[in-house]
């Protein structure tokens, strides 16, 4: 049970992750390769918004969200406007150009905020104790609100008017055009809102994993197995193949250790790719 | 008239510059600037053949960096265990990084090319992993490996001997200088033969290639293999170059830089890399001051060249050109 409800706080920071990829690969055909970078952002925004401003963690957990989701629209207009309107390859480089900007984030804030390993302790003290498990506070509070954070995304694509025009890109961009959607707008919410849920992983997890320069690094990775696993531009796939890995990750680390996890998970992404690479759930297009 | 004559200095100005390079040494005194030197040479072979795979095929392979790293561990713990020599434990490096190139490879190759780039990306990660956890009692993990044998002296009748084992750098410059040219000569033959024509039909238009009937997956796979066996096989030779080697090596990092010298120097063009390589191990000992602000430089220079200069230095003389037809052709009018 211990090991089920750690996997699924892992899963819940894997399906953020994987599903703020797919979705900006899904609708912009941006790989992002600097996704892990936006959840250092939003781990540092929620560290600081808590100890130097004295938010309440929640309302931190907010800030860090629209710091991130600003930072996304700004990079979107910077650089990656530019970049769709002069390139011939976009895919290609994409994934180029966001490597550049990982290297500029990842050491920016080595110059900024130095080396040094940032937490904040405790969001909220205090465990549970139901059947058997214990459970703090503070894991049920980011279960529970990446949870939330998935179902309001979930009714965002569903319900809004925005949500919608972002699915119809999806499907079908010239089509989307005709019928007056304004494709930079719809650019400019998608990779913010893409960037934004790795942000709300980054904030959400800061009591669990603590904050440095390249905390981005592993994020990444496990959001490539997710998307694959789960079909790449895949968002429904996404969340399912992040709560797979999470559970899975949780017993191979009970009763194995965490480098066997790390090369199982990499022997299996490959193997997918192999023999299914339209993903677990995906159909052949 | 004007235009011959050229197109001739353009045929003859490779060989000025190689001559040039090998009497170098003559004049300079500086143990220091040889080092640079022979750092150039190391990576400009390094970023050419990147180029190869990422320039001629668009193959994007973030695990360059731990392949040439697998290279250079494999090489040196063969000759301080196994007394196997240098000169050939290097093959052996790069046999390797074959033999981990391939699978991934027959895997990634099929697929769309962003598959090669997140799955090399993953790759690296683990073989750092690897290297410095799992292989410890080898390669002594983060405090890093040290002690590695240089490359055994030459023996050259009537010459006398080329000594390698002590500080003078010259030695190791007409090394890799010489490497350099024969790496050079081998892979520009490669991409200008039959080869390198299916090499760029398939960047410029996969589906096109296939349909014509060429096994893409066959020469996507050639090219990703050559380019990790020379990567390996240059990891050896930097090994037994600086004798200490940290599993840090392996990282995302290397390969970035790698993948900036191609991208100033030009992608897709063989000699541009060379350059982007010189230019860089150059900036980045005068940028020294900057510590860790150079990263944010080379980053910086990534995004801006891919946006808004993809043909990179080599590139500068064709504008230029065009830029003076234009005028001249205005001028006309």
């Amino acid at each position: 049970m211990q090991a089920i409800l750690n996997g699924l706080v892992g899963g819940a920071m894997y399906a953020l992750m994987g599903v703020g990829f797919t979705l900006i690969f899904g609708i912009m055909d941006i790989v992002n390769f600097a996704q892990g970078e936006f959840y250092m952002i939003g781990a540092y925004a929620c560290y600081f918004t808590i100890t130097l401003l004295g938010f309440d963690p929640i309302l931190a957990i907010l800030a860090s969200i629209a710091i991130v989701f600003l930072l996304g629209v700004v990079t979107e207009k910077l650089v990656f406007f530019p970049l769709r309107t002069r390139t011939l390859d976009l895919v290609k480089s994409s994934i180029i150009v966001t490597i550049g900007l990982s290297i500029i984030f990842q050491n920016a804030a080595l110059e900024i905020w130095g080396y040094h390993h940032l937490g904040v302790g405790y969001f909220y003290r205090g465990e549970v104790e139901a059947y058997g498990v214990r459970m703090s506070y503070e894991r049920l509070l980011i279960l529970f609100t990446t949870i939330i954070t998935i179902v309001m995304f979930w009714a965002f694509l569903k319900k809004t008017k925005l949500g919608r025009a972002i699915r119809a890109v999806a499907q079908n961009k010239e089509a989307a055009q005709t019928v007056g959607v304004d494709l930079d707008k719809i650019y400019i919410a998608t990779f913010g809102i893409g960037v934004a849920l790795s942000g709300a992983a980054g904030a959400l997890l800061l009591p669990i994993n603590l904050t440095f320069p390249t905390v981005g690094l592993r994020p990444i990775l496990f959001a490539f197995i997710v998307v694959i696993l789960g079909g790449l531009g895949n968002v429904y796939g996404a969340i399912f193949a992040g709560f797979l890995l999470g559970l899975t990750e949780s017993f191979i680390v009970i009763f194995i250790s965490a480098t066997v996890a790390e090369i199982c998970f990499f022997v299996i992404m490959v193997v997918i790719i192999l023999v299914k690479p339209e993903g677990l759930f995906g159909v052949k297009r | 008239m004007a235009k011959a004559s050229l197109n001739r200095y353009f045929q003859i100005s490779p060989l000025i510059v190689i001559i040039l390079f090998f009497i170098l040494p003559v004049f300079i005194s500086s143990q220091y600037i040889l080092h640079l030197f022979v750092l150039a040479f190391l990576y400009s072979v390094l970023a050419m053949n990147f180029d190869l795979a990422y320039g001629y095929l668009g193959l994007i392979n973030f695990g360059y960096a731990s392949l040439f790293g697998v290279g250079a561990y494999t090489s040196a713990l063969l000759s301080m265990h196994l007394r196997i020599s240098p000169w050939l434990s290097i093959f052996v490096g790069g046999a390797l990084a074959v033999l981990i190139c391939i699978p991934i490879g027959f895997a990634c190759l099929r697929v769309r090319g962003h598959y090669l780039a997140i799955v090399t990306l993953g790759l690296g990660e683990i073989l750092r992993i690897i290297y410095s956890r799992a292989l410890e009692p080898w390669t002594l993990g983060m405090s890093g490996l040290w002690g590695i044998p240089p490359f055994p002296n030459i023996q050259i009748p009537f010459l006398g001997t080329i000594d390698f084992s002590g500080v003078d750098r010259v030695p190791y410059y007409y090394l890799t200088l010489t490497i350099l040219l024969v790496i050079t000569l081998m892979e520009y033959k490669l991409v200008k033969s039959k080869v390198g024509i299916m090499f760029r039909s398939i960047r410029e238009d996969e589906e096109a290639a296939k349909s014509l009937g060429i096994d893409t997956v066959r020469y996507k796979l050639m090219g990703f293999v050559i380019s990790g066996f020379f990567a390996g096989m240059m990891g050896g030779v930097y090994a037994h170059y600086l004798v200490v080697l940290i599993p840090d090596l392996l990282g995302i990092g290397k390969t970035v830089e790698i993948l900036t010298m191609t991208l100033i120097g030009g992608a897709g063009t063989l000699f541009g890399p060379i350059i982007g390589a010189f230019i860089l191990i150059y900036v980045s000992e005068f940028l020294r001051f900057l510590a860790g602000l150079r990263f944010i430089v080379f980053g910086i220079f990534i995004v801006l060249v891919v946006i808004f200069w993809p043909k990179g230095v080599i590139g500068i003389p064709d504008y230029l050109r065009s830029l003076s037809e234009k005028t001249s052709k205005k001028e006309k009018r």
